[in-house]
């Protein structure tokens, strides 16, 4: 484990999320912006809307390997996973675009309570502020007691998903550059893009799977992306041209996934 | 002053004042408000019973304002006026609504003039992380009207779950929550106006920033009825009244509530 972000991997266990300022450079994050919606711009007519009137798609890096691939071997990038997750730690998927409008009270395990933690780093490439696009989360709710009740009061129609107004929220705001790392089951939400919305993308990554159900769930994490979304990540290009930092974070996952379709008969990549 | 938008604002319980969306809101976030519950006349009545109190209790001196000042059991030091407190179908209902009918008065009972800030803290076991999963809460209210960076109350939405709380506890050995604080993430400042009535968890983290020197407030606290002996053991009962009056006095709900605070506090003066 490296030491290098001790106080942030304290702060991200306890609060379920971490901020990094300018972790790279407002040019450089516009060079991924700009490669990002020529990527849209080509696939649009096959991008999956994201329900808030922009287009966010699943697995945006494999669309252009020379300009996104290096992001798998960032030393800064992944010097922030090693510190929160563990040098052992795996990236399990992307995805990026430009969102508009609102995006409702949500985390990215819906209703699955665990102590497995997995991580989105999330880079936003336009300033976003309170009621301007920012990302907005419920400190500690990554923790399954407290999620378990929010998901309760959903439920039973308490907690209203589409209203900013909730206890505890705490708005993040951003500028090119930072990199905001969130626990996947941290609930968040997003209020107020305006107009074309604003340009974002995510990597994301897990602690070292236990064997047993925390790869059966990485497995299904695959799964899910593999064949609802009909998207493959874990391409061979990907692993043939890996340095060795990349290759750490990536080999397990081909392994699983090929335990997985080798036991399920299903084909998940 | 529920944030949480209550679609449903069916009153299914027998409370008359808590509503199934009250009831939701202290499970998950571990406190709930309830604007007005008493008229400013009433509180006012109480505020000034409050400061004879403790006048009194400095032997007629003014308030120097240096240090907070405090009496427990605030009911003892003025019976008249705050007895009936304990028989008000208004705070009873509260009560009831969110613990349970079979709920109990712990005895914890105190009248303050608050000076500065307060660091966070939680109401179970002080600075350990040995948190249990009764819950058991206290009612406050402010004589006074206090905001955010004025004395009112702040909060750490969910941090009543024994899981979150014992993390916190965690990140303060850790160095990354600094109790003397306010910038804490999910940080929630409950304003408040004479009349209005907070409740919280015991477990809840809470905290007070700011405001003026001799603010008044009251707290009563409060338990679910213990079915176990491990439940029994964690309540704070507080049994340092001086008379049985309490006892004699008692309507059948205040009878009620203080029933298992009685049977200690009548042990407790045969010893």
């Amino acid at each position: 484990m490296t030491s290098r972000f001790a106080e942030e991997r304290l702060f991200f266990q306890t609060f379920g999320y971490a901020v990094f300022p300018q972790l790279f450079t407002p040019d450089e994050v516009e060079q991924y912006a700009r490669a990002l919606m020529r990527v849209v711009g080509r696939l649009q007519s096959t991008a999956g809307a994201n329900g808030s009137g922009g287009q966010y798609l699943e697995s945006f890096i494999e669309q252009d390997p020379d300009v996104f691939y290096p992001l798998l071997d960032d030393d800064r990038l992944l010097d922030v996973v090693d510190g929160l997750l563990g040098a052992d730690s795996l990236y399990i998927g992307n995805g990026g675009g430009q969102v508009a409008g609102d995006s409702p009270w949500h985390t990215d395990v819906d209703g699955i309570l665990h102590t497995y933690s997995t991580l989105k780093t999330l880079f936003y490439c336009d300033p976003v502020a309170e009621g301007e696009g920012c990302l907005s989360i419920v400190a500690t709710s990554h923790l399954p007691e407290y999620s378990r009740d929010l998901n309760q009061a959903v439920r039973d129609g308490v907690l209203d998903i589409d209203s900013p107004d909730l206890p505890g929220r705490v708005d993040i705001g951003s500028t090119p550059g930072d990199v905001i790392a969130v626990d996947q089951r941290l609930w968040k939400s997003s209020w107020g893009a305006a107009g074309a919305g604003c340009r974002i993308f995510a990597l994301d990554w897990a602690s070292h799977p236990q064997p047993g159900w925390e790869e059966t769930f990485l497995g299904g994490y695959r799964y899910y992306r593999r064949d609802i979304l009909n998207k493959k990540i874990f391409s061979e290009r990907l692993l043939a041209t890996a340095g060795p930092r990349r290759r750490q974070k990536i080999a397990k996952m081909y392994d699983i996934i090929a335990d997985a379709e080798r036991d399920t008969g299903y084909r998940f990549e | 002053m529920v944030p949480i938008m209550a679609k449903s604002q069916v009153n299914n319980t027998q409370s008359p004042v808590v509503t199934e969306a009250h009831r939701h809101h202290f499970r998950t976030f571990g406190f709930v408000a309830f604007p007005q519950l008493f008229t400013p006349a009433e509180i006012e009545r109480y505020g000034q019973a409050l400061e004879r109190s403790l006048r009194r209790k400095r032997g007629g001196a003014d308030f120097d304002g240096k240090e907070r000042d405090v009496v427990n059991p605030m009911i003892e030091h003025d019976r008249d006026v705050f007895y009936p407190l304990l028989d008000d179908e208004r705070l009873l209902g509260i009560v009831d609504g969110l613990l349970g009918e079979d709920s109990l008065f712990t005895g914890g009972n105190d009248g303050n003039l608050y000076v500065g800030s307060t660091p966070w803290h939680t109401d179970v076991n002080g600075v350990s992380p040995n948190v249990h999963a009764l819950p058991t809460m206290k009612t406050a209210f402010y004589c006074d009207p206090v905001a955010d960076g004025h004395g009112c109350l702040s909060v750490i939405a969910g941090s009543h779950h024994p899981e979150v709380c014992r993390q916190l506890y965690d990140a303060i050995q850790d160095g990354v929550f600094d109790i003397n604080s306010p910038d804490v993430p999910g940080r929630t400042p409950l304003e408040s106006m004479p009349g209005d009535v907070m409740a919280f968890d015991h477990r809840l983290w809470h905290s007070s920033w700011g405001g003026k020197v001799g603010r008044r407030m009251f707290t009563f606290n409060w338990a679910s009825c213990p079915k176990q002996a491990w439940e029994e053991r964690v309540v704070p009962y507080s049994t340092g009244y001086e008379s049985e009056r309490l006892m004699e006095t008692a309507g059948p709900r205040r009878r009620q509530k203080i029933a298992r605070l009685a049977a200690r506090i009548q042990a407790k003066n045969r010893s």
